[in-house]
């Protein structure tokens, strides 16, 4: 079975490079929305966007005349800006979280080429790993009095035990425009699996909140990335003459 | 030239933005130590010149040592307003923030005075965090104590 696979994979190898395939590098700018809320009528989330980035190298391979494929390893800085109040708390919790994960998203694409433009619209999952997370509180007031900061603290947030968990799973969309060798590309992913484990961010928020109430937190990126990528096949053709 | 310029606006531009996450609090603790030192009368202890006091009572009792285990009471505020406040606490000088131990130190038993400690004296860059992992006393966190009083030396 395994032999068969192999075999399968370099058949469709060798008759699918007539078709392009290209490796490069990206990198641009990720705009990340997160989406925490609890099930309790007393928290109230407000959530604000916040910058980051996003680069690594990108693989792709048109190995339809109108389909195709491509795989990234993205190195990514994420951001969570959200504001909590609760019900007979005087100020609102303002949290600033940030995030740091290691993506591999996974696309498959329709394209259409015009002359020199290559013009695709593609999806796919991406797994995401987070590598290191920083959290800090602190009461919107006057004397902005801080909450809790893991980053001074040295505590971790991803993990078994912690705030949120190692991995999401998140569907992920997007335009690309490929002309000669640039590439320009939007996406957009959000979490398909709660990230938010036992008491993500209600710890702030003092003896009120501490229950058992279920927490939930997912983000949604919108990537925008500009690349630069070599082109194989004409490389192959280059070494044939 | 003008590349130069630019150069140094981008450093300048990524220096403002790292400022520390604490330095609204801290400013605030710094302000809230003048104002109280002001406003109290208090001045710089003369032994160790690290923090401010002011003597409204010296008992003849004895003084403890860093390893006495001592009763206390006191009324502690912090810089926003928040307070707390304990009666008859138990437990080893060596125990408290330094600040709270050098002044203890140099109290007989029955005094009463009133200190104000900058967080190096206090809990410092690490405060001191509940259970849950929540700051009772952040980081950079001037301690004032409007009412100190050192009950009882149970343990010389």
């Amino acid at each position: 079975m395994k032999k068969r696979l192999i075999l399968l994979f370099l058949a469709l190898l060798l008759t699918t490079s007539l078709w392009s395939q290209y490796l490069g590098i990206q990198g641009g700018y990720a705009l990340t929305n997160a989406n925490p809320s609890i099930v309790s009528e007393k928290i109230q989330f407000s959530t604000k966007p916040t910058s980051g980035f996003v680069v690594g190298p990108i693989f792709g391979w048109n190995f339809h005349s109108y389909l195709g494929f491509d795989v990234s390893v993205l190195a990514s800085m994420r951001g969570g800006n959200f504001r909590i109040s609760a019900e007979g708390n005087p100020s609102d919790v303002i949290y600033k979280r940030t995030l740091y994960y290691v993506s591999a998203p996974l696309h498959i694409y329709f394209y259409h080429q015009i002359k020199d433009v290559e013009l695709s619209i593609f999806a796919g999952p991406s797994l995401n790993f987070g590598l290191e997370a920083q959290d800090y509180a602190y009461l919107d007031n006057e004397y902005k009095r801080p909450l809790m900061d893991t980053k001074n603290d040295g505590k971790e947030i991803f993990g078994k035990d912690n705030y949120l968990s190692m991995f999401e799973v998140a569907a992920d969309f997007g335009l690309n425009v490929k002309y000669k060798n640039i590439l320009f590309r939007t996406s957009y992913q959000y979490s398909i699996n709660n990230l938010a484990k036992n008491k993500a961010y209600v710890y702030a928020l003092g003896d009120l909140v501490r229950g058992s109430e279920k927490e939930l937190y997912r983000q949604g990126v919108f990537t925008l990335t500009v690349g630069y990528v070599f082109d194989l096949k004409k490389k192959q053709k280059t070494y044939s003459k | 030239m003008k590349r130069n310029y630019l150069i140094i606006l981008f450093f300048a531009l990524i220096f403002t933005a790292c400022k520390e996450n604490f330095h609204v609090w801290k400013d605030k603790n710094e302000e809230f130590l003048q104002t109280s030192v002001k406003d109290y009368g208090l001045e710089l202890d003369p032994t160790t010149e690290a923090f401010y006091r002011k003597i409204n009572f010296t008992g003849f009792g004895p003084r403890p040592n860093r390893n006495s285990l001592v009763i206390i009471q006191y009324k502690a505020t912090l810089a926003d307003g928040s307070s707390f406040t304990s009666i008859d606490t138990m437990g080893y000088v060596i125990n408290y923030p330094v600040g709270l131990q050098n002044a203890l130190l140099q109290m007989n038993r029955e005094s009463v005075w009133q200190i104000c400690l900058p967080h190096e004296q206090g809990y410092g860059k690490s405060g001191t965090k509940d259970i849950y992992g929540v700051y009772e006393v952040p980081p950079f966190t001037t301690l004032f104590f409007k009412e100190l009083k050192l009950v009882e030396v149970v343990q010389e």
